[in-house]
C-alpha cells in the first residue's frame, strides 16, 4: 500500500514536472501577448488585444505576407518530401537493389551536415539561378532538407506493414506501382499524416535559410519576420512579438488536433489475425 | 496429362555468409480438380514451394508449368509475375486489406483486372452469398471475427474463378472448433467449384481429411506422395511413418537374429518370429531394422501366451471413446490404444504385437531415433 502511494506521488510529480516545464514558455507567451504592458512579470495584468490587432493591421510590420510565406512555403515543402519519400520509403522496404545498405546510411549522413555550413553555398546557388527572395527558392531547400527525415519515418512505417500484404495485391493482379497506390499507401496512410505534420512543422520553424535566402516580405517567413520587429522601433515591442508568436504556434496547433485522428488510429488494424 | 506439373525445382537462398538449400529436387503433378496438399515439419519447404507456385518467389532450378504454359523456368529463363498466372492464394494471416471494407476486399481482385462495374457486384454477392458474407459487407477487416476473415479471405480468392487455389495453412489461426467445421466446409466448396487445390499445412489430421492426395515434405525433398490411405498404410520409410497418425507408430529399433530361415528378435525374454511378408522385406545383410507398429495394433491380453510381452505402465490418456496407453518395457517406450481394458499406472501388463499389421524400415544412417 504505502508503495503504491509512494509510486503514485513519484508518477503525478513527474508528471507535473514535465507539464511546467512544457507548457510554463507557452503559457507565458500566451500571457505576454494579452497583456497591456507585456514588459516584466509580476505587474499587474490588465487583459487587451491590441498587440494582436497592431501586428495585423500595421501594414509595416508585414506581418500577414509572413504567415503566408510561411504557411504557403511549408505546405509545399511537406507536400513534395513526404509524396518522394513515401515513394522512396516504398522502393527501400520492398526491393532489393545494389547498394540499398550504403544508399540509407548516406542520406542519413547527409542530413547530420550541420545548416550553417552548406548555408554560404546554398546562397550563391540560388543567387546564381535568381531564386532569391522568392518562395520556390525556399521551397526548393527546405524539400531537399526535411526528406531525409520523412523518408526515415516513412521507412519505419512501411516495415510495419506485413509482406504479406503486398504477396496478396500481387496476386490479386497488381503491379508493384499498383501494390504502391492501392495498398500500402492507404494503409500507411496514418504514417503518411505524421510525417506530413512533422515535415510541416521542421519547415515553418525553419530559421537559418530563411534569413540568408530572402531580403524582404515576398518571401520572408514568420521566424525571420519575428526577429526583426525589434529593429524596426528601436525598442523591443515584447506585445507584439508574444502575439505573433502565438498567431503563428495557431496553425501547427490545429493541424495536429486535426490529424491526431489519423496519427493515433491503428496502423494495420484488422489485416492480420490480430 | 495432369494439370500443374513440377518438374525437379529447386531453390537455394544466400545469407550473407552461407546458402540454404529450401528445397531440392521436388517433382510432383497435380490432376485438374484435385484436392493437393503439401504436408510437412515447419521449416521444411512447403510454404516456399507454395510461393514458387504463386510466383512470389523465382526457382534456382527446374521447372513449373500449368497445363501448356510455362510459369517459371530457370533454363527457359522464364518467369510469368504472379498477376498474369490467374491463380489465387490465401495466407496464413488472411492478409485482408485493412483499409477496405469486405466488399471491397472481396472486389479488389475483378476491380484490378478492369472488370466491369456491374459484373463486379453481381460476382462479390456470389462469393459473399456462398460464404455466408452478406450480411457484414460493410465491415472493416478490423471489425471481423477470425472466421470471418477467414472467410473473406476465401472469398476474394475464390471470386475471379482461378485456375488454380492455394492455401497456406488458411486454418491454424481457428479454434479447435471452428477449424473443424470450416475444414468440412472448404472441401465442400472445393468439390462444388471444382478448382484444382493446393493446400499447405503441418497438421497431419487437416492433410489426411482434406488431402485427395498428399505430399510429405521433409527438409527441402519429397519424402512420399500418394492418397492418405496410402501413406497411412504403405509408408516408404520411417519418417512418413511417424508423421503420419496420430498418436504416432511405434518404432522399435532391433537386432534381428537369422536363424532357420526364421528372422526373429528377442524381447524380455519372449522369442517372436516375424511374418513373412515382413522378412521378405528385409536384406539379408541387414543386422538392424525398424520395426514400426501401429498403436491400434497393439492389443492387451489379460492372459500371457507364447508371444506376449510384458510391459509397465506409465501413462494414460483418457479420450472418452478410446484411451491411449503409454508404457515401457526394458527402457523401450510404447503406446497403444485400448478401448476396453484400462489398466492403472505401474500396472503390469502383457501386450501382443499385430505383426500382420507391422511394417520394417531401415535404420537411417545419421539419426538416432
Amino acid at each position: 500500500m504505502r508503495e503504491n502511494l509512494l509510486e503514485r506521488m513519484l508518477f503525478y510529480t513527474g508528471l507535473c514536472v514535465t507539464f511546467v516545464f512544457i507548457l510554463a514558455p507557452v503559457t507565458f507567451m500566451i500571457l505576454m501577448s494579452f497583456s497591456k504592458n507585456p514588459d516584466f512579470l509580476g505587474q499587474s495584468f490588465n487583459f487587451t488585444i491590441r498587440h494582436f490587432y497592431e501586428i495585423i493591421y500595421t501594414r509595416s510590420l508585414h506581418f500577414p505576407e509572413y504567415l503566408a510565406n510561411s504557411l504557403i512555403v511549408s505546405s509545399i515543402s511537406a507536400l513534395i518530401s513526404t509524396a518522394i519519400a513515401g515513394m522512396g520509403a516504398y522502393a527501400f522496404t520492398r526491393f532489393n537493389f545494389p547498394g540499398k545498405f550504403i544508399l540509407l546510411v548516406g542520406i542519413l549522413a547527409l542530413s547530420m551536415f550541420p545548416q550553417i555550413s552548406i548555408v554560404g553555398y546554398l546562397f550563391r546557388i540560388m543567387a546564381g539561378v535568381g531564386l532569391i527572395n522568392t518562395r520556390t527558392g525556399l521551397v526548393l531547400p527546405y524539400t531537399a532538407w526535411v526528406l531525409p527525415l520523412s523518408l526515415w519515418i516513412l521507412i519505419s512505417y512501411f516495415l510495419q506493414i506485413p509482406g504479406e500484404l503486398d504477396k496478396a495485391a500481387y496476386i490479386d493482379g497488381c503491379s508493384p506501382l499498383k501494390t504502391m497506390w492501392y495498398v500500402i499507401l492507404p494503409v500507411a496512410s496514418p504514417g503518411l499524416f505524421s510525417t506530413l505534420l512533422l515535415a510541416f512543422i521542421f519547415s515553418f520553424n525553419e530559421f537559418m535559410f530563411a534569413l540568408m535566402l530572402t531580403t524582404d516580405q515576398a518571401a520572408r517567413t514568420v521566424p525571420v519576420g519575428i526577429s526583426l520587429f525589434q529593429g524596426l522601433h528601436g525598442e523591443i515591442p515584447w506585445g507584439s512579438i508574444m502575439a505573433a508568436s502565438t498567431l503563428t504556434t495557431a496553425p501547427v496547433v490545429i493541424l495536429t488536433l486535426v490529424f491526431q485522428r489519423y496519427i493515433i488510429q491503428g496502423l494495420t488494424r484488422g489485416a492480420l489475425k490480430g | 496429362m495432369s494439370l500443374l506439373n513440377i518438374v525437379n525445382l529447386s531453390k537455394k537462398f544466400s545469407t550473407i555468409n552461407r546458402q540454404v538449400t529450401a528445397l531440392s529436387s521436388i517433382t510432383l503433378a497435380v490432376e485438374e480438380k484435385e484436392f493437393f496438399v503439401l504436408l510437412g515439419p515447419s521449416g521444411c519447404g512447403k510454404s516456399t514451394l507454395l510461393n514458387l507456385i504463386a510466383g512470389l518467389e523465382q526457382p534456382s532450378g527446374g521447372e513449373i508449368s500449368l497445363g501448356a504454359t510455362i510459369f517459371s523456368s530457370r533454363a527457359k529463363r522464364i518467369h510469368i509475375a504472379p498477376r498474369d498466372r490467374n491463380i489465387a492464394m490465401v495466407f496464413q494471416n488472411y492478409a485482408l486489406y485493412p483499409h477496405m471494407n469486405v466488399a471491397e476486399n472481396i472486389e479488389f481482385p475483378l476491380k484490378i483486372r478492369g472488370i466491369s462495374k456491374d459484373k463486379r457486384v453481381a460476382m462479390v454477392l456470389e462469393a459473399a452469398q456462398m460464404l455466408e458474407l452478406d450480411k457484414v459487407l460493410q465491415a472493416k477487416p478490423g471489425e471481423l471475427s477470425g472466421g470471418q476473415r477467414q472467410r473473406v479471405a476465401i472469398a476474394r480468392a475464390i471470386v475471379r474463378k482461378p485456375s488454380l487455389f492455394l492455401l497456406d495453412e488458411p486454418l491454424s489461426n481457428l479454434d479447435a472448433k471452428l477449424r473443424a467445421s470450416t475444414r468440412n466446409n472448404l472441401k465442400l466448396l472445393q468439390k462444388r467449384l471444382g478448382i484444382t487445390t493446393i493446400y499447405v499445412t503441418h497438421d497431419q489430421v487437416e492433410a489426411m481429411t482434406l488431402g485427395d492426395r498428399i505430399a510429405l515434405l521433409n527438409n527441402g525433398h519429397i519424402e512420399q506422395i500418394g492418397t492418405p490411405q496410402e501413406l497411412y498404410n504403405n509408408p516408404v520409410n520411417h519418417f512418413v511413418a511417424t508423421f503420419i497418425g496420430s498418436p504416432p507408430m511405434n518404432l522399435f529399433t532391433l537386432n534381428v537374429t537369422f536363424n532357420n530361415n526364421q528372422y526373429g528378435f528377442i524381447v524380455n525374454g519372449t522369442k517372436i518370429e516375424l511374418p513373412d511378408s515382413l522378412v521378405k522385406q528385409i536384406k539379408k545383410t541387414t543386422q538392424t531394422i525398424l520395426l514400426g507398429v501401429r498403436p491400434e495394433n497393439i492389443e492387451i491380453k489379460p492372459e500371457p501366451s507364447k508371444d506376449s510381452i510384458e510391459v509397465t505402465v506409465t501413462g494414460i490418456e483418457r479420450l472418452g471413446r478410446e484411451t491411449i496407453i503409454y508404457a515401457v518395457c526394458e527402457s523401450v517406450s510404447v503406446s497403444l490404444i485400448s478401448s476396453n481394458l484400462v489398466p492403472q499406472i505401474g500396472e503390469k501388463v502383457t501386450i501382443v504385437l499385430d505383426l500382420f499389421k507391422a511394417h520394417v524400415f531401415e535404420k537411417p544412417k545419421s539419426d538416432v531415433n
